[in-house]
């Protein structure tokens, strides 16, 4: 409960929550705030400014941009979600295995994790959807496996000071078995990092994905993906503006949300970042 | 006569040290060396000696919680070393240990009733009503609301955060506790009730009772026999009283005589030990004592000197005995 | 009697905290005679820390704050005096020394380089004597070996070796006073011998005050002839070292000696409870809820009443006026 006080008096934390409720509202109710199919061209409207009838105009198609946008968030919110859960998972699993264990095992995991960090992060993405085909899943899946290794060197660190404690020693001491120690008290104990960064993890997620979208490799035609929506509107940026607009100012808002939102969750989990 | 519930014979711990370089030649430290005792079903034998003295790698080694470098340690006269996992887990269920930093000793994740609890889930102890039923007759006896069951270690001051381990520590019945400087953090009023407290559940529970400290007065309260540890070595195993009456090492002398009493009046004539405990790694030749011994013979300097019984029940290495 | 050196008076100090502010030390008075060592004890968290950070004026900025009282040093109020005027009184009239001597020393700096340092800073001598002064500031605190030493960085020292370090950077620049919180506690008994005999010697031979800090009323008696027990907070009984310890009048002090083991096989008699948290003290006399003489009046906060020449006690139980 502290937690969430303290949450909501760290202000910048408060308004970032604040645009990631929005966000989640809408993906949750999408078609029944979106005034129009996102899908279905209107070649005569097409490229209009903003109007009482298309609140954010449309596209070079004649699709209303707002329902777009909001169909959009529902994909968005899916990419970070999905990605993070791909990274998330295994590299969790890597990170206490590696840092628990040690020895060869550690050197081994470890280094094949330094060799994927040593690529670019969009390159490799780029590589995976290239080798897997371009589409939404594999950009998910891309995205996912370029993170793994932060993942994994997080929760291996504070593995690494979390099985030095006395109380996991204790554990063992009583005649607790490995598994327990793992699951029972490593793992709970070194979550709170990794929430914070899976948090902001949501936003760069959301990013590469409209980057691979903007490069054409992830989402296609005719899906509503932010990304792939502002490829799109830059042909027209001189034209029609407002295409391209939207949806770069729909990622800006929930990468900004996500981001404040982890932030202030560092400072609140974060017990040696907290006030007396 | 009662039994001996653990004994050793040489027992020695070395720690080796990483050296990197052409000529790879391995040091060690020396935590332990060769040290031989017996300790009785039902007493508080005392450790005493200062840090680095080994004092609690002994007492880590004892438990088998690391291995020994050499050396055999006898639980119940069977071989420690040779039990398998499900004897040694049996053991760890008799064996019980109370450490000195109570809050880091405890996940600060867990409420208390887990935390108490935990024992007996590891051990598969009773049903799920009848371990909690024990979780809070534990905290009665150690001094805690059944009701605080609910409650997080941070919630609890240091005092009472020591009970809670204590109270986890019995959660098995246990026949041996080694409680390794459990009072030490803890301000003076609060050490009086800790101490209280473990004298009466021995009492209860006939414990045995390995009682690590750096404090002689506490050990002086406490314990039934008294083991002084220098560098690794044991130097003298007495009992209580003709220890505190009439210490033989001279180290166990300046010991005594080092620690300040509460008492304005009395100018007693303090030795004040010149100099430093050596390094562990490079240890004096000879006694490790004779560096700073005050009374120092020329053949401590070459020859250790072996722990030898002086009268019944005191055993002191030290030339001037011999 | 002649003027104090040090004379609190009726010092406060305050810790703003997210619950609220928090009062570490309530009403402090507190004597320090030239040449004298005074002991401050009391348990962890009872405000003596607090105290000497509020002296040195290095409370931790922004949520420690002096909220009233005089801290007087040969007549001068160190609450008033320029931040300026304050660095030089703090090692040239007043020096500290602390617990942890490791985490009180630079890593990167030999030892002899932080004396050096302190000495060039303070007494504004050239390299070489500085240099030379450094090496005898060592040979003074009983370092073997002075001139190869100083040449050492803090962690090649042992724990008794880096207090005797912190010794001699304290006394480099000829303090009048010395305050020590806690100096022997992380060290060994031996150890703890070799640096409290160090202490009175150096005070003899430098003719400085002490204010010493401990939780040990063992230290207490070996090397103090003045006492102040604090609780809470809260200063609860003072008096001469011997008063004290032959005569203990406030329950709390009588608590404290029935808790120290010392005789054998005597059943000790701690005090029952813990102590109250600062954020909700009871009304009145703050010992109360542990206290086995406790009255109708301690719900009112109790007078300092003196029951024998120079010997406080802040407790009803004392007051005859009222019985």
């Amino acid at each position: 409960m502290e937690t969430i006080q303290d949450l909501f008096r760290n202000k910048s934390a408060a308004f970032g929550l604040m645009l990631v409720a929005l966000i989640v509202f809408t993906a949750l109710f999408g078609p029944m705030l979106a005034p129009y199919d996102p899908l279905i061209p209107a070649p005569l409207d097409r490229l209009q400014g903003m109007s009482r009838v298309h609140f954010f105009g449309t596209d070079s198609l004649g699709r209303d941009i707002f329902s777009r946008v909001i169909f959009g968030s529902r994909i968005s919110l899916m990419i970070g979600g999905i990605s993070v859960a791909i990274s998330l998972v295994p590299g969790t699993l890597l990170g206490l295995t590696a840092g628990y264990f040690g020895g060869w095992l550690d050197s081994l995991i470890m280094r094949f994790m330094d060799i994927l960090l040593a690529f670019p992060a969009i390159l490799l993405a780029i590589f995976i959807t290239a080798i897997l085909g371009p589409n939404l899943t594999n950009t998910m899946i891309a995205v996912g496996i370029v993170y793994i290794p932060h993942y994994a060197r997080i929760v291996r660190s504070s593995v690494l000071s979390l099985k030095q404690q006395l109380f996991v020693q204790a554990i063992g001491h009583l005649g607790g078995s490995t598994f327990r120690i793992l699951g029972k008290h490593i793992l709970p104990n070194s979550l709170p990092p990794i929430i914070v960064y899976a948090t902001l993890g949501m936003g760069t997620a959301v990013l590469q994905a409209a980057a691979l979208g903007f490069l054409g490799l992830g989402a296609q035609p005719p899906q509503p993906e932010w990304g792939a929506m502002l490829s799109e509107g830059r042909k027209y940026i001189q034209l029609a503006p407002h295409v391209a607009a939207f949806p770069g100012l729909a990622i800006l808002l929930l990468v900004l949300g996500f981001n404040l939102f982890g932030d202030g969750l560092r400072d609140t989990l974060d017990p040696s970042l907290r006030s007396q | 006569m009662p039994e001996n519930i653990l004994s050793t014979e040489g027992l020695s711990k070395h720690y080796p040290l990483k050296e990197h370089g052409l000529f790879h030649r391995q040091t060690v430290v020396r935590a332990l060396e060769d040290v031989s005792l017996e300790i009785q079903e039902g007493e508080v034998f005392g450790l005493v000696g200062e840090s680095g003295c080994g004092k609690s790698t002994l007492g880590r080694v004892l438990l088998r919680l690391e291995d020994p470098s050499a050396g055999r340690i006898f639980y119940r006269n069977q071989d420690l070393g040779a039990f398998d996992r499900d004897r040694l887990k049996a053991f760890r269920r008799e064996a019980q240990i109370i450490y000195q930093d109570p809050y880091s000793a405890l996940n600060p994740r867990q409420c208390i009733q887990n935390l108490v609890q935990e024992p007996l889930d590891i051990h598969g102890i009773g049903t799920k009503q009848e371990r909690s039923k024990q979780v809070r007759l534990l905290l009665e006896k150690v001094g805690l609301r059944p009701d605080q069951a609910t409650r997080y270690p941070h919630e609890f001051s240091g005092g009472q955060r020591q009970r809670i381990v204590i109270a986890r520590a019995l959660a098995l019945n246990p026949k041996l506790i080694l409680a390794d400087e459990a009072v030490s953090a803890l301000d003076v009023s609060i050490q009086a009730q800790v101490i209280n407290l473990l004298k009466d559940l021995r009492r209860e529970f006939n414990l045995t009772y390995i009682f690590i400290s750096h404090d002689l007065s506490v050990i002086k309260h406490i314990a039934d026999r008294v083991g002084v540890m220098y560098l690794g070595r044991m130097v003298e195993v007495a009992p209580k009283h003709a220890f505190y009456q009439e210490p033989a090492h001279p180290y166990s002398k300046a010991l005594l005589s080092s620690a300040p009493s509460p008492d304005p009046r009395s100018k007693k004539e303090r030795i004040i030990l010149s100099g430093d405990v050596p390094s562990p790694i490079n240890p004096p030749a000879g006694c490790y004592f004779h560096p700073r011994c005050p009374e120092c013979l020329d053949i401590c300097r070459e020859v250790f000197p072996p722990l030898r019984l002086l009268s019944p029940q005191r055993w002191v290495a030290c030339h001037l005995y011999q | 009697m002649n003027t104090p050196l040090l004379n609190i008076q009726g010092l406060v100090t305050q810790f703003s905290t997210r619950r609220g502010p928090v009062t570490a030390v309530d009403g402090l008075d507190l004597q320090l005679h030239s040449g004298q060592t005074l002991g401050l004890v009391g348990e962890s968290g009872c405000g003596k820390s607090v105290a000497a950070l509020s002296i040195m004026r290095l409370l931790p900025k922004p949520a420690g704050r002096v909220a009233k009282g005089r801290i007087l040093f040969e007549g001068r109020d160190l609450l008033e005096v320029s931040e300026a005027d304050m660095r030089r009184v703090r090692g040239n009239e007043i020096s500290m020394i602390f617990q942890e001597p490791m985490t009180s020393l630079n890593p990167v700096y030999t030892v002899g380089f932080q004396i050096y340092e302190a000495l060039q800073k303070h007494r504004k001598l050239s390299r070489r004597q500085a240099g030379q002064e450094a090496v005898n500031m060592l040979q003074l605190v009983g370092i073997p070996e002075p001139a190869a030493r100083i040449n050492d960085y803090p962690h090649q020292m042992s724990g008794g070796m880096r207090q005797r370090v912190m010794i001699a950077m304290a006394l480099s620049c000829r303090p009048k006073v010395m305050i020590a919180d806690e100096p022997t506690t992380a060290l060994d008994v031996t150890i703890q011998a070799q640096i409290l005999d160090l202490i009175s010697r150096l005070k003899q031979e430098i003719g400085m005050s002490v204010l010493l800090i401990t939780h040990d009323l063992g230290v207490v008696a070996e090397t103090c002839q003045q006492v102040l027990v604090m609780y809470a907070g809260r200063a609860v009984e003072k008096a001469s070292a011997v008063d004290l310890f032959e005569k203990p009048a406030h329950p709390y002090t009588l608590g404290l000696f029935a808790s120290i083991p010392k005789v054998e096989d005597e059943i000790l008699h701690p005090i029952s409870g813990v102590v109250p948290s600062l954020y909700d003290l009871p009304e009145g006399c703050a010992f109360q809820d542990r206290c086995a003489y406790r009255q109708a009046q301690c719900l009112k906060r109790p007078p300092w009443i003196e029951i024998s020449p120079e010997h406080w006690v802040c407790c009803w139980r004392y007051d005859t006026h009222h019985a």
